[in-house]
């Protein structure tokens, strides 16, 4: 029976606990004003919140106690925490007995040491919860240095304390303030936001899910499922994937209640596991590579001493000699390939490129001709032209490039990677295209991209929304918060600026104009969806006359979207996951889900009645 | 007396001339022109470096201003020309006020020493707004429900109130929301576009027109509305003819082949080029310019008006079969030379005069336009152009509160556009009028600011794309005009 409770009265712990440290401190507060207790009343009164505080002490530490039981806490901070919560009950139970000795300095002794006890338990409880070094973190760094100082070697200067590096950099990283010069991407920015979002649950003091972020190699090993960064591969990425998830997945990471990362903090570590997840190397040996954000960061983070390296970035800056130079070499090969090719604004030297007036001719040869400016094209259309998938290569080298227009080429979407690198990406089209949703996964991991359009492509609505919805979730801390049906995640996304647009059909808004739009009635729904023929082609196509397609677009066990990498065959019927997790928690245990399939087969049932209708 | 040989010889008409010519004269003469030369060159650089770059040797997709003067929102404007003056009370500004007063005179306070078109003299009575209005998309922008597709598209669209232009006549008007006044032979606002940034389209206008007509007295517009003026001719907008060959004589006559007419072509550009190094006109520039223009046509034209492409879908959400000169068949005609890079495209929708019958006039005139306005935005949308491309609504001036009959009179003090796509604020209404629309106000937008705005989004300082014409420079916006930035995302 109480066996049953427990776990719940472990619950209430961090509730109760608050109780025993106001009554402390009323009880220090009425000592401070009285100390010898002979004020009228007050004698009575601290009679009365002792024994509360009696009380509560002893529920609060029962709570911890019971909290503690099933093993989800243990190590050295624990062990502190409860030693000093059981030695506070000790204290509070000695003031008690000794408040009915007529003489107050006992009584007085008892209180100032449960009083500090009662701050001892609560500091290293507090550090459970919300990480070691929480407070200390947050003071000036002269002080933090001083703290530091002190347990190594008792400085008599606190200006000349050096930080130890040797102490425990991995455990502490924050406090050494980043050398400007040779700033490390891993110890400076990478191991700095972990620490600050992570090692509450995934540190030195806890491992929830077997996993812990506090050094390299742990990183590196993973956890309970497994290795969580994939070098070099951020869209293969556990640790990336599961900051991009939507705000009500279940796998998302930090769990719902705690603060989403802010996307530049996401962008680092993408940046850093794109960039082969070093744990050596500095960071302007990766700046190349960072997306806009991420650099942002990198130069607020490391001081104005590396910011000559962050600006030397922007291609932007390069001195009038060379601006013209790039100029006049950009307007020869405009007549020479007959393409337009001018500076962006007489304020911004970055080069627009527009080849589709020249269309098929202008292929993948004449894109290679434009190697000598291609780092300054900040706008490239190659609408219609006969560019190929070779030439994604070559365009995944314009580190400047914000708008791409890849619409009605050839590009079959079967290696984007290239475009991982286009780090200042705002604008893709590749509508016209035979993308499918293979590709998807590429276009959630581009930091920056704010408009894509995917108008006539292979992308199937489902996955589409899934992108959708994957790119809102790191869009900003509020939404999260958010549970959305569909539509309103898509109103919310059109105010964020970003457009996954597959196509529009157009129905009048009141009813009775549609009889004069005889396709209005059939598309009612469509509106949001999709354009009348490829809809109606996706149907027919994929959804009841392909085996291979899932009959459900929301998630089995998660109210997630499928995605369609994640299918289980099961009685005839093709079920579709959000995630590996679930699909794994099916497959173990089908039964478990039964009345769910059940409903689900129905109703893909109905559905393929009203098809065939 | 013998005669001074050198007095006989002043005598002689020779003689007469040299006495204008003494060398003190010669001097001062030679000085003055060398001084006024300086001068000039002080005053205008332009005038020297101007000779420098021919017309000929820049490329067509350069205008005057080689590259924006600051980053451009917009590549391209579609501008949906409501000619006739579409009434604002039935459209986009609703005035509850205006329908608990109809019947009853009009306040003269606010009509008083006001312009009247047609009304004068008349009684002014107020006239209820003919259709309801509700609130459309996500935004709530109130749209009349004559426009449907319209309100579909509600939260795309950027609704200005309180448009305000000053000639109250259709033909002058037209001219002054075209050019920026009422005087004629100024340059239309499409001819300073493609003047100041070029033509991005090789073998097509930078500059084209289209006109479709139904639901009103069918104004006739004048091709002065798409003119040049004192600019270039290449730069004037070239009408397409929405019916038929979009282009007079774009095909060759029988027997003349490819090769045949390009010889033509040639052997003219060859006469005009040794005319052009003995007579300084530029318009021989732009006649050679043409010329070849008019030759890649033959090919782009055609290809232009093929919309074997175009699939069903596409046309049924435009609401047009085929290319019928119709409303709908000019915007997917728009959407396409958009595509193809040009630069300005005007469709003109000559249907919006509604003297009388108001009521069905609007019905009718909405039913051509409403549809094909909206699917041009979400057509441009879908294929991420709508993010560069400017989108106009709107006419040359409103229409009175007050009845003419079952109609509205023309009213200039208030009117109604709607514009959307590149560096648009979507989802938005600006401005307001007074409760009976008369007046606008809050946040007036006259013409001139209108162009000034247009520009602005396309990159170019109004106050900066000027040209020298008879002893002043010229501008759209002539000495006014505010960037509306309220309105910019």
């Amino acid at each position: 029976m109480l066996q049953e409770w427990l776990p719940f009265l472990g619950r209430l712990h961090p509730v109760v606990v608050h109780a025993p440290i106001g009554f402390v401190l009323v009880l220090a507060l009425l000592a401070l004003i009285s100390p010898r207790g002979k004020r009228p009343g007050f004698h009575n009164v601290e009679r009365i919140v002792l024994w509360a505080l009696a009380v509560a002490s002893v529920l609060a530490v029962s709570a911890g106690l019971a909290l503690a039981q099933d093993g989800a806490y243990g190590g050295g901070l624990f062990e502190t925490h409860r030693n000093f919560g059981i030695a506070m009950v000790i204290g509070a139970l000695f003031a008690v007995a000794l408040h009915y000795n007529p003489k107050r300095w006992p009584y007085l002794l008892a209180l100032t040491l449960t009083v500090a006890l009662t701050g001892a338990a609560g500091h290293y409880g507090g550090s459970i919860t919300h990480g070691r070094g929480h407070l200390t973190n947050a003071l000036p760094e002269r002080w933090q240095a001083y703290l530091a100082g002190e347990q190594e070697a008792p400085a008599e200067d606190e200006d000349e304390v050096v930080p130890d590096e040797e102490a425990d950099p991995e455990e502490d990283p924050g406090v050494v303030p980043a050398a400007a010069e040779g700033a490390r991407l891993y110890a400076d920015l990478v191991q700095p936001i972990l620490e600050a979002r992570c090692y509450s649950c995934h540190g030195p003091d806890a491992d929830d899910g077997g996993l812990r972020l506090h050094t390299h190699e742990a990183i590196m090993t993973g956890g309970d499922t497994g290795s969580i960064v994939a070098a070099g591969q951020p869209h293969e990425s556990e640790l990336i994937r599961r900051l991009n998830l939507p705000a009500d997945h279940p796998d998302r990471m930090p769990p719902e209640g705690r603060s989403p990362l802010p996307p530049e903090e996401v962008a680092v570590l993408q940046w850093w596991v794109a960039a082969g997840a070093p744990e050596d190397g500095a960071v302007a040996d990766y700046l190349d590579q960072a997306p806009q954000s991420a650099a942002e960061y990198a130069g607020e983070r490391i001081g104005a001493e590396d910011a000559p390296a962050v600006a030397a970035l922007d291609p932007g800056q390069p001195d009038e000699d060379e601006i013209a130079d790039i100029h006049a070499r950009a307007f020869e090969l405009a007549g020479e390939l007959e393409i337009i090719i001018h500076p962006i604004a007489q304020d911004e030297p970055g080069l627009r490129v527009v080849a589709s007036q020249a269309g098929a001719s202008f292929g993948d040869e004449e894109l290679e001709r434009l190697r000598p400016i291609q780092r300054h094209i900040h706008q490239l259309d190659l609408t219609g032209t006969g560019v190929t998938d070779q030439a994604l290569e070559q365009v995944g080298e314009m580190a400047a490039l914000q708008r791409l227009n890849l619409a009605r080429t050839s590009i079959s979407g079967e290696d984007l990677s290239p475009l991982l690198r286009l780090s200042r990406l705002r604008y893709l089209n590749l509508y016209g295209t035979d993308v499918g949703d293979d590709s998807l996964g590429v276009f959630a991991l581009i930091p920056d991209l704010e408009q894509l359009y995917l108008w006539e492509t292979n992308v199937s609505p489902e996955a589409a929304d899934a992108l959708a919805e994957q790119a809102a979730a790191r869009a900003e801390p509020r939404i999260r918060e958010l549970r959305f049906r569909i539509t309103e995640l898509e109103r919310e996304l059109d105010r964020q600026g970003l457009q996954v647009l597959r196509g529009a059909t157009l129905a009048p808004v009141n009813g009775d104009e549609e009889a004069e739009e005889p396709d209005a009635p059939e598309n009612g729904d469509a509106e949001e969806t999709g354009d009348p023929d490829p809809e109606e082609e996706t149907i027919a196509q994929e959804a009841p006359g392909d085996p291979e397609a899932p009959i459900n677009t929301v998630c089995l066990i998660a109210d997630a979207p499928v995605d369609p990498a994640f299918t289980v065959e099961h009685d005839g019927h093709v079920i579709g996951f959000c995630c590996g997790n679930c699909q794994a928690q099916f497959e173990e245990d089908p039964e478990a889900f039964a009345d769910a399939l059940e409903e689900l087969v129905a109703s893909a049932q109905a559905d393929d009645g009203e098809e065939a209708g | 007396m013998d005669k001074n040989p050198n007095d006989q010889f002043l005598q002689t008409p020779l003689g007469e001339s040299a006495r204008y010519h003494t060398r003190r004269q010669f001097f001062g003469k030679a000085l003055r022109g060398v001084g006024t030369l300086a001068l000039a060159s002080l005053l205008d650089q332009s005038l020297f470096r101007g000779a420098a770059e021919s017309a000929l040797a820049s490329p067509h997709w350069q205008g005057v201003i080689g590259s924006p003067h600051f980053t451009p929102k917009v590549k391209r404007v579609i501008f949906l020309y409501m000619a006739g003056g579409p009434s604002h009370l039935e459209t986009f500004d609703p005035k509850p006020k205006l329908a608990e007063m109809d019947g009853k005179p009009m306040p003269s306070s606010l009509t008083d020493g006001e312009q009247i078109a047609q009304l004068q003299g008349e009684e002014l009575i107020c006239k209820a707004p003919q259709f309801g209005f509700r609130p459309s998309g996500e935004s709530g922008q109130q749209i009349s429900e004559v426009f449907p597709y319209t309100a579909a598209v509600a939260d795309d669209i950027c609704i200005v109130r309180s448009m305000v232009t000053e000639q109250i006549n259709h033909d002058p008007a037209h001219t002054f929301m075209n050019t920026g006044t009422s005087i004629s032979g100024r340059p239309s606002m499409g001819s300073w576009v493609t003047y100041g940034l070029g033509n991005e389209s090789n073998d097509l206008p930078g500059f084209v027109v289209m006109t479709s007509a139904g639901g009103g007295q069918d104004q006739p517009i004048s091709a002065r509305q798409w003119h040049s003026g004192f600019l270039p001719s290449e730069y004037q907008g070239v009408p397409f003819a929405s019916t038929g060959q979009p282009v007079h004589y774009v095909d060759n006559p029988l027997g003349v082949g490819h090769e045949c007419q390009r010889d033509v072509v040639s052997s003219v550009r060859e006469l005009n080029e040794i005319r052009d190094e003995v007579v300084d006109d530029p318009e021989i520039a732009s006649r050679i310019s043409q010329y070849e223009m008019a030759f890649r046509m033959q090919t782009s034209v055609p290809e232009l008006m093929d919309l074997q492409g175009e699939p069903d879908y596409i046309k049924a959400m435009y609401g047009m079969n085929s290319l019928d000169g119709s409303f709908a068949a000019n915007c997917l005609m728009a959407r396409r030379l958009a595509e193809r890079g040009v630069r300005f495209i005007q469709l003109y929708h000559r249907g919006w005069d509604h003297h009388s019958n108001i009521k069905g006039g609007m019905e009718t005139a909405a039913g051509h336009v409403d549809q094909a306005s909206a699917a041009l935005i979400m057509d441009l949308k879908q294929r991420g152009m709508l993010d560069d491309t400017l989108v106009i609504w709107g006419g040359e001036f409103g229409r009175t509160p007050m009845a003419q009959g079952t109609g509205r009179d023309h009213h200039i003090n208030g009117f109604s556009i709607w514009m959307a796509g590149g560096g648009i604020r979507p989802g938005m209404t600006y401005g307001e009028t007074d409760d009976l629309g008369y007046n606008v106000a809050k946040d007036p937008v006259h013409v001139h600011d209108f162009h000034a705005t247009l520009l602005h989004l396309f990159g170019i300082d109004h106050t900066r794309l000027t040209y020298r014409h008879q002893g002043r420079r010229f501008r759209l916006t002539d000495v006014h005009g505010r960037v509306v930035r309220d309105i910019l995302a």
